[in-house]
């Protein structure tokens, strides 16, 4: 701390000093407590306790910080679709089955979903298992090769006697808590209710087939839960087991020993929160709670146990499309928060009441009105001309260059989702204050900024 | 409902121990009385409360903390130790490897919790599933005993989330500890500790509160 604060005087004292009483620090910087902020290094100091070796704070120039309070202006209206039918998806495929117009597919998925006779086939290429570009024999042949190589990676596992497995004590483990855990999942779904379900096995052998796909990683606790879902889509042993590698690819660091995964994404939740509502980010930092540990749930199983089986599905279906922006799930995240914002801080809840709170959202979110908060606040985000750097790498908005090229179809909604280049030109380099006095922090113009000492 | 002078006492207990060994179950037979052995592994943290009117003039509010028992969530989820008052720490006598973890569990509590009178708080070891019949621990009730003086338990219960035995039992010896615990922080809590009993060799039963 020492070290740090004669680095960052004012960051490091008043950073410490906000643990103590947020209210002060809210009004010696500003009057108005809304408009209190932390500086992201003190956000840093309180992950870097928790988790050894997290690192939060990646500025390009080291002991040198912009704080910035952006306007991101009112958030705008944002309507669903209805889910893609078959009729849509068929007329957008050639005479030899390659998708023609894979954005405009993607944008009608991301605007409503899929109808569910349609999942089996398009979840396939949303996952990546199929290229959209490939025509049916193509597939065909994939699905083929795919069997094989299933059948011989199953073989593996099918074939190790009990002798052997009692000198392996790793598939050991992995087939313990692949039992364990298969036992309890989703248990009340028709796919997997019941003594002797044929879902339970199939779950249990590609969980099993996976350990030998990927044995450094194997089975951790949640692979259940994303694998059931695609399991009850597919019906097919092979078809699923493929799909769910292709999920796992995105989900995999989630799960790592050190699960850099999860740390990664709460870091940019973080940051994705400050630039929405640095007034809550603020209150749950004074409730001990900046590190948004409560939000593990959702963002180790992509919010499968916040949302019925049906609503999974279409959530699922719709942040594959990687419509509007990338990490779109950060923004569920941001929808949802900011819909419980209010009654977290009203009722003043605390470390413990927080995460209860939370927990008990499970079930009785509405998917489509999430859905349409997080577009409505990734707009807000593309629009807006000061969006720091931090916030449009976690979202991947490249500046200048970028033109929207995923309105090429004719769903007039796609005009409004990609942004116009000009928009991205502007965001310019933050106003730093004029020559880092501490007065810089006090400005009452809408960009604050603090400079080294 | 409230009398006018009834006392309340919220205390924050976290069930803790090896993935499996029934944390869940034991929460959802004591605050729900039902049981299944389907319910979803625990992601995270889970959360349940229990009213208990302790007595006359005593009621005592259990928030009950479901800490994920995968290890490598360890990370995040021990952050939400904080400001408990006791821990059931619990293993499945059918495996022994959630036996010798115990101790590990123990450790990990008592490094990152501790009362403010200086003292661990109260744990008490539940051994679960018993009736299974498969009980390849128990057979010495003196050992457990032994163990628990020496690992700092304050008394251990042999539990069935499935057939309710001792749930009941072992949340008012806990219970029972902390209010001791708390009524007199200046001291020492080691009185309430148990001591072994060369008669207690027959089980189902908590040591400490055998003495009451």
């Amino acid at each position: 701390l020492k070290q740090k604060w004669k680095k960052d005087p004012y960051i490091v004292t008043m950073g410490k000093f906000s643990k103590v009483t947020n209210y002060i620090v809210g009004s010696l910087r500003s009057s108005d407590p809304s408009n209190q902020r932390r500086p992201p290094s003190e956000m840093a100091d309180f992950l870097n306790d928790t988790i050894p070796g997290l690192k939060i704070n990646q500025q390009e120039e080291p002991g040198f910080e912009v704080i910035t309070r952006i306007d991101l202006g009112k958030q705008p209206e944002v309507s669903r679709r209805e889910p893609v039918s078959a009729e849509e998806w068929v007329k957008n495929m050639d005479s030899e089955g390659r998708i023609l117009d894979v954005d405009y597919i993607k944008q009608l998925i991301f605007k409503g979903g899929l109808c569910h006779t349609l999942r089996k086939e398009a979840w396939k290429f949303l996952l990546g298992y199929f290229p959209w570009n490939s025509t049916k024999e193509e597939r065909a042949n994939l699905q083929k090769r795919k069997t094989d190589e299933y059948f011989r990676m199953k073989l593996q596992w099918k074939s190790v006697s009990e002798e052997q497995e009692k000198r392996n004590s790793r598939l050991r483990d992995y087939r313990s808590l692949i039992e364990k855990d298969v036992n309890r999942t989703d248990r009340t779904n028709k796919f997997y209710e019941g003594e002797d379900n044929p879902g339970l096995i199939l779950l249990h052998d590609i969980l099993m087939t996976y350990c030998m796909y990927d044995f450094d990683l194997g089975y951790v606790q949640g692979m259940s839960d994303l694998l059931s879902p695609v399991l009850y889509v597919m019906e097919n042993e092979v078809d699923a087991f493929w799909c769910f590698v292709s999920y796992m690819d995105q989900m995999h660091q989630n799960f790592e020993e050190q699960m850099q995964g999860m740390k990664t994404q709460l870091i940019q939740l973080s940051h994705l929160l400050r630039l929405l509502d640095s007034g809550f980010c603020s209150y749950l930092e004074s409730q001990d709670s900046g590190y948004l540990y409560f939000c593990f749930r959702w963002l180790l199983i992509r919010f499968k146990r916040e949302f019925s089986f049906q609503d999974i599905l279409r959530l699922w279906e719709v942040m594959w499309t990687e419509l509007p922006c990338q990490n779109f799930h950060l923004l569920l995240c941001c929808a949802i928060l900011e819909s419980e914002k209010q009654q977290i801080m009203d009722k003043h809840y605390g470390f413990n009441e927080i995460l209860k709170h939370i927990n008990e959202l499970s079930m009785k979110i509405d998917v489509e009105y999430i859905l349409c908060k997080a577009e409505a606040i990734s707009m807000q985000m593309m629009n807006c001309k000061e969006l720091p750097q931090t916030v449009s790498e976690i979202l991947g908005i490249e500046n200048s260059s970028v033109t929207p090229d995923s309105d090429t179809g004719e769903d007039e909604s796609g005009a409004e989702l990609g942004c116009p280049a000009s928009l991205y030109q502007s965001i310019s380099t933050p106003v730093v204050a004029a020559n880092g006095t501490r007065d810089g922090a006090q400005q009452t113009a809408e960009m604050q900024s603090l400079t080294p000492a | 409902m409230q009398k006018h002078n009834q006392k309340e006492h919220l205390y924050k207990l976290l069930v803790i121990g090896d993935l499996g060994v029934g944390k869940t179950s034991i929460i959802k037979r004591y605050v729900h009385q039902n049981f299944s052995p389907h319910y979803r592994a625990t992601i995270g943290v889970d959360f349940a409360l229990k009213v208990l009117n302790w007595d006359a003039e005593t009621v005592v509010r259990l928030q009950l903390w479901d800490i994920a028992g995968q290890e490598r969530f360890g990370n995040m989820t021990r952050v939400y130790y904080r400001e408990a008052m006791g821990a059931f720490i619990v293993f499945d006598v059918t495996r022994p490897a959630t036996f010798e973890a115990v101790t590990k569990w123990k450790e990990d509590l008592d490094s990152k919790l501790i009362l403010p009178n200086g003292k661990p708080v109260p744990a008490v070891l539940l051994a679960n599933k018993c009736d299974q019949g498969i009980d390849v621990l128990m057979n010495n009730g003196i050992k457990m005993d032994q163990f628990c003086k020496e690992n700092g338990f304050v008394g251990w219960f042999e539990t069935s989330a499935k057939e309710n035995i001792n749930i009941n039992e072992a949340s008012r010896c806990l219970v029972k500890h902390i209010i001791a615990s708390e009524s007199d922080p200046v001291q020492s809590v080691e009185p309430d500790i148990i001591k072994p009993h060369l008669n207690s060799s027959k089980i189902v039963s908590c040591s400490a509160c055998f003495k009451s």
